[in-house]
């Protein structure tokens, strides 16, 4: 019932509704690529080169032939789900440590908040392309770059949110009642920095979008033929002159996306702390 | 508050230590050493005594934390080695390319302060009307935007409609050439800009929105002030504050921004050496460019904690 309630006071305002018709969108064209992609998004049509958009490719075709709109749905889907994976490993990693830094506190929390303010130094992008390029590129250098990059964003933030639960009353009652440091992280600290990891995870998932089309844009990412949105954006650059098409629609679904997530995050921001309401 | 800037410089200190340590570790971590990628397909045919010798050279054959020690000495002597590919100095190579990622990241700080307050303080003025939309809306969408498709949308919107680009390649100094060098970095800037004025516009509105509820701002009307002075005066330099310490982190985010923007627009800047140097696994020019955009990093966060003492005295005295 509570969930409900809040869900319609998500719904009710008119940005929230944008935000969510965006992401279901995103959603079901990443979800449901494999059904409705009119073709295979390798396949070649040489006859159609550089085709404008037309009743027979909707979104017309590429430098090779192959259908922009059946590789902009499999892009989509490679972006959400590269997205999820990255952010849900930074973002268990940041609140492991996160937790265990703001909770048990004394020199672990020094040594670990060194560790993460140090990597906070290098700008997410620089890590995440350091990484993924060293390691050579890749499906899977790129979500370990991204969820590396992520780590210390999630842990800082946790740790901030249990620094204030730590002191609440309930807390003190389990310690009191002699509960263990484990049991107290997980049943009474965890649950209640639930709001800040949501919130975090919604936006920091944005973020990953961003970013793996920056580094596949740049040739660190994911590699040729695999339809990336990113890479359709820098492939499409040598022969936008005559076939705008092939940067326009890629750059619009991650813009769909990122804007989809953004709006909902902000909104949930809204709903789940109160005190940050407004800001 | 010299207590609290050398304060503040000392804490800088171990933090540079471990970045050069992960710096110089990012190298070593690498399969195979630094003599197989200079000698590449001909390693295999380098005799025992080749290797040792080149080892020697390069100073393989020490243990790893004399290693360390060795580059950092030379790294504070102003020594980066030698690239591998060009075999100039790092440090000339970053020299080389500085003044044009600087240029651009100063023209991107000042379009998104230029941009971003104004539009933020008229929203907050004006709450709830339609300029308090269009800057929420600038706002969402400003961070929501793939820097690297405005980027090429922009190229592709001038070349086929204005029959004109910016010029690409080689970098025009703005001392040399004012006119041509603002032509060839205003739209990168814009780019690189872009998300920064809307993160700046947003938070410039909700914190003067904040304090336009103040008792002091109240105040202020009630005496019958000029309201242009009780919003410039009373209000955005109060609102200053949070506004300053964003900018401080976007600033530091924008030297690395400044990669994707300078690789779209072709500028010869540290992004693009960077690039150049991971795709030929330079290493020494890597190294040099991660450590430098790192330090530069750290030394924009430590002049915004400077600013901020400045601006609020409360801070300086809390140290």
């Amino acid at each position: 019932m509570k969930m409900l309630k809040r869900f319609q006071r998500f719904v009710k305002t008119p940005t929230g509704i944008v935000g969510l018709v965006l992401i279901i969108l995103y959603c079901t064209m990443s979800l449901l690529a494999p059904l409705i992609a009119p073709y295979d998004p390798y396949q070649m049509h040489y006859q159609f080169r550089l085709h404008p958009p037309c009743r027979q490719f909707l979104l017309g075709t590429d430098q090779f032939g192959r259908d922009m709109l059946s590789r902009v749905l499999f892009g989509a889907r490679l972006s959400l789900i590269l997205s999820l994976v990255s952010t849900t490993i930074g973002a268990v990693l940041g609140t492991l440590l996160g937790v265990i830094a703001g909770y048990l506190g004394s020199y672990l929390d020094a040594v670990i908040m060194r560790f993460i303010d140090i990597l906070l130094t290098f700008p997410p992008i620089l890590t995440a392309l350091i990484i993924a390029s060293l390691r050579g590129g890749g499906l899977s250098n790129v979500v370990i770059g991204i969820a590396i990059a992520f780590t210390p964003i999630f842990a800082r933030m946790i740790r901030g949110a249990v620094l204030i639960v730590k002191e609440e009353d309930f807390v003190q009652a389990a310690k009191a009642l002699g509960a263990s440091n484990l049991r107290i992280m997980l049943h009474h600290v965890l649950p209640n920095v639930a709001s800040v990891i949501i919130v975090q995870f919604s936006l920091a998932c944005s973020w990953a979008i961003l970013l793996e089309a920056t580094l596949s844009f740049l040739g660190f990412g994911v590699s040729p033929p695999t339809p990336s949105l990113g890479l359709m954006i820098s492939e499409g650059r040598k022969t936008m002159e005559f076939a705008p098409w092939l940067i326009i629609y890629p750059g619009a679904v991650i813009m769909i996306a990122v804007l989809g997530i953004n709006i909902m995050g902000d909104r949930l921001r809204d709903i789940l702390d109160p005190r940050l309401r407004g800001v | 508050m010299y207590r609290y800037l050398l304060r503040r410089l000392i804490q800088a200190i171990p933090t540079l230590i471990i970045v050069s340590i992960l710096v110089f570790l990012v190298t070593r971590l690498i399969p195979g050493t630094i003599i197989d990628i200079i000698a590449g397909l001909d390693s295999k045919i380098l005799t025992e005594e080749q290797i040792k010798a080149l080892s020697k050279l390069y100073g393989l054959d020490q243990p790893l934390v004399k290693q360390y020690f060795v580059w950092l000495a030379a790294i504070i002597h102003g020594n980066m080695g030698y690239s591998f590919r060009t075999g100039q100095a790092v440090v000339q190579e970053i020299a080389a390319r500085l003044p044009c990622t600087l240029e651009l990241t100063l023209l991107a700080t000042l379009i998104s302060i230029v941009l971003g307050i104004p539009l933020g303080l008229f929203a907050a003025v004006k709450h709830n009307s339609l300029i308090d939309l269009i800057c929420t809306f600038f706002a969402i969408c400003g961070i929501s935007i793939p820097k690297v498709w405005l980027g090429v949308l922009i190229i592709f919107i001038l070349s086929r409609f204005f029959g004109w680009l910016p010029p690409l390649g080689t970098f025009i100094p703005f001392h040399i050439n004012p006119v041509g060098s603002l032509e060839q970095l205003v739209f990168p800037a814009l780019v690189l800009a872009f998300d920064v004025a809307a993160t700046i516009a947003r938070l410039t509105r909700s914190s003067t929105l904040e304090i336009l509820h103040q008792n002091y701002i109240i105040t202020a009307f009630s005496k019958g002030l000029p309201a242009s002075s009780i919003y410039f005066r009373h209000c955005l330099k109060n609102a200053l504050i949070p506004i300053i310490t964003a900018l401080g982190i976007q600033v530091g985010y924008m030297l690395a921004g400044a990669i994707a923007v300078e690789q779209i627009f072709t500028l010869p800047g540290i992004g693009t050496l960077l690039l150049s140097a991971i795709a030929r696994r330079d290493y020494p020019v890597i190294q040099g460019t991660i450590l430098f955009i790192a330090f530069a990093f750290i030394l924009v966060n430590l002049f915004v904690d400077v600013l901020y003492g400045i601006i609020n005295p409360k801070i300086r005295l809390e140290v």
